[in-house]
């Protein structure tokens, strides 16, 4: 769903993806790498700093961090995409997978860890994603083996640490922001996407408006930090992208509510809806009124 | 031959309504709106107030009744009742935590009512405060029983459908079930069609459950009309399973994702109401289901 929607390339981030590949090598000559019609790769890797990498499969990405002492991989995405992921490992390191972080508990992220878990690898997630895994189970999505229920965790492996950071509710009740030590990026999975309106055919199911506004200002506010590493699209997004989700949700929240509260009929307050603003932004289009029936639902039935 | 069932489907909602109901609307007496009252069988009533609707249960010793549905429509169901008897209303069930079925109930906890809901429902009234929801006194697991004035009530959850802290409130010796949302009779997945909170495969064993478990001829939904008969649970449960499989079907082939809700056609189902506005809109949520897990 993701891969037909978050990414579909507009022409600015082809251009950013573009430059941004020229500013990092991908790495392995290992992997097959398969080009679309728009010269994207389907699998690539790209060394973010020294033992820090990022992956990516058909538009979806995740980093893994290489110590002393073994891999801390971040969400397998699916089987296919865990295989190459897996010889991307392989390819920088003889040390195994010690751990698999998952960002949050939506399948199109963390299918197909099996092969690291077989390997020993142990699972970490928020421990609030433990009731999705229960409540809507896939054979294909290994249990967490590790939880936790606070703001953060600091998962130490070798020399480094991966700080896990939880906001509440956002894009999911139990999605994490990762911070890898000694540098300046933050990985972040879907609560900005690349350079568009918020994606999922624009109909944000397991959304939360309230608290994504609240987490977006509470990153912004993070110190020590310049780069985001998206969960899809290209390899770096400035801290800005941040930024401009929140400003984005805010005023289509604002104009909702206002709306409601004056009483505009429903179908009137959607069709008449513009945001001048972001009109720049990818999928602006055919995903506004989605995004605003979805807010409309919220402050009509709380949810 | 489905298309006259179907036909016949719609008559006997309507004939449902015709031969049970014995619809009174009044004016509210202590503010604006319309309640429109329906007699549905002994002691039992059902209210159509600010787009919704509830129930009550009317005993010698108290009254049961449902969603309070609003701060307006609240004192229109309460004065309803004070006209068809003196006994007051003990019991307020919420059938879900949506803010469009349970705000209002203060005036009822005012005066002296206990509030029930599922336990699940807990979580969304903390999580997502609102100043007309008035928290429950009673929450339980998967069966609570009340019994008042020599009536029996069973409250039900037969696990997550639409949303995961759903009561389906049986009467027994009316053989009547209140189902709120997860089935609105002849029609498709409203809400927009966006189906946001929903839990697509519980659904259908949510309501497959309730076919095997409770003995009702009839239903009173939370929208639509005062009654339908069970088969409406039937036929709701029959258009999840056949969306679900259009749409995994067309996933398995190797449809774009993108295109996948266009192409999903249902025509043995296209007599209910909204299947040409909604569908699609349904498909694409079934589509994010198999897609993300939500």
């Amino acid at each position: 769903m993701k891969k037909g929607s978050d990414c579909k390339l507009s022409t600015l981030w082809l251009a950013v993806a573009i430059t941004l590949g020229i500013a990092f090598s991908p790495i392995s000559e290992g992997i097959a790498q398969q080009h679309n019609s728009l010269g994207i790769t389907d699998t690539d890797v790209v060394r973010l700093s020294d033992g820090i990498y990022t992956f990516s499969y058909r538009g979806l990405r995740n980093i893994f961090v290489v110590t002393r002492d073994g891999v801390i991989a971040t969400d397998p995405i699916s089987v296919e995409a865990a295989k190459h992921m897996r010889t991307a490992i392989s390819d920088v390191t003889n040390q195994p997978v010690k751990y698999v972080v998952y960002s949050h508990n939506h399948w199109d992220r963390i299918k197909g860890g099996r092969i690291f878990k077989e390997e020993g690898a142990q699972f970490v997630s928020h421990f609030k994603c433990v009731k999705h895994f229960y409540r809507r189970p896939n054979v294909e999505v290994m249990r967490p083996d590790i939880t936790f229920s606070g703001s953060s965790y600091d998962l130490i492996l070798g020399e480094r640490v991966l700080k896990l950071h939880h906001f509440g509710r956002n894009h999911s009740d139990c999605l994490i922001v990762m911070q890898p030590s000694d540098t300046s990026m933050l990985f972040i999975v879907d609560l900005v996407s690349p350079y568009g309106v918020p994606g999922a055919m624009g109909l944000m199911n397991d959304y939360y408006i309230n608290g994504w506004i609240r987490s977006l200002r509470e990153i912004e506010a993070m110190p020590n930090w310049q780069t985001i590493i998206s969960g899809h699209g290209p390899v770096k997004m400035p801290k800005n992208a941040v930024t401009e989700r929140r400003q984005y949700l805010e005023a289509l929240a604002t104009y909702v509510g206002e709306e409601m509260t004056k009483g505009t009929p429903r179908p009137n307050i959607f069709a008449n809806l513009e945001l001048p603003k972001f009109r720049h932004l990818r999928d602006y289009n055919p995903h506004l009124q989605r995004n605003a029936e979805r807010v409309g639902a919220y402050f009509a039935i709380g949810w | 031959m489905k298309i006259f069932r179907a036909r016949i489907f719609v008559l006997s909602i309507v004939a449902a309504g015709l031969i049970l109901g014995c619809t009174v609307q009044a004016q509210n007496p202590f503010g604006t709106g319309v309640i429109k009252t329906t007699k549905v069988g002994d002691g039992l009533y059902t209210f159509s107030a600010s787009g919704a609707r509830t129930i009550a249960i009317i005993t010698d010793e108290g009254v049961i009744i449902g969603d309070p549905i609003s701060p307006s429509a609240a004192p229109l169901i309460r004065a309803e009742i004070g006209r068809l008897t003196d006994t007051p209303i003990k019991y307020v069930i919420y059938s879900h935590q949506h803010w469009d079925h349970v705000r209002g109930a203060q005036i009822f906890k005012d005066a002296g009512a206990t509030i029930v809901s599922h336990e699940n429902c807990l979580a969304h009234f903390y999580n997502d405060p609102h100043p007309d929801v008035v928290l429950p006194d009673v929450t339980y697991h998967v069966r609570h029983i009340i019994e008042l004035g020599g009536r029996r009530v069973e409250l039900w959850w037969f696990g997550p459908n639409h949303s995961d802290c759903s009561t389906f409130t049986y009467i027994p010796d009316a053989k009547i079930v209140h189902i709120v949302d997860t089935v609105t009779p002849g029609a498709v997945a409203g809400g927009g069609g966006r189906m946001a909170d929903l839990y697509p495969n519980g659904f259908i064993t949510s309501l497959q459950t309730l076919e095997e478990t409770l003995d009702y001829d009839l239903m009173i939904p939370g929208h639509g009309p005062p009654t339908a008969p069970a088969e409406a649970v039937t036929i709701r449960r029959q258009y999840q399973e056949a969306l679900m499989t259009a749409v995994k079907t067309e996933i398995d082939a190797g449809t774009p994702l993108d295109e996948v809700a266009a192409r999903i056609k249902l025509p043995e189902f296209s007599h209910l109401s909204g299947y040409d506005q909604y569908l699609a809109r349904n498909a694409q949520r079934i589509l994010v289901y198999y897609t993300i897990g939500w």
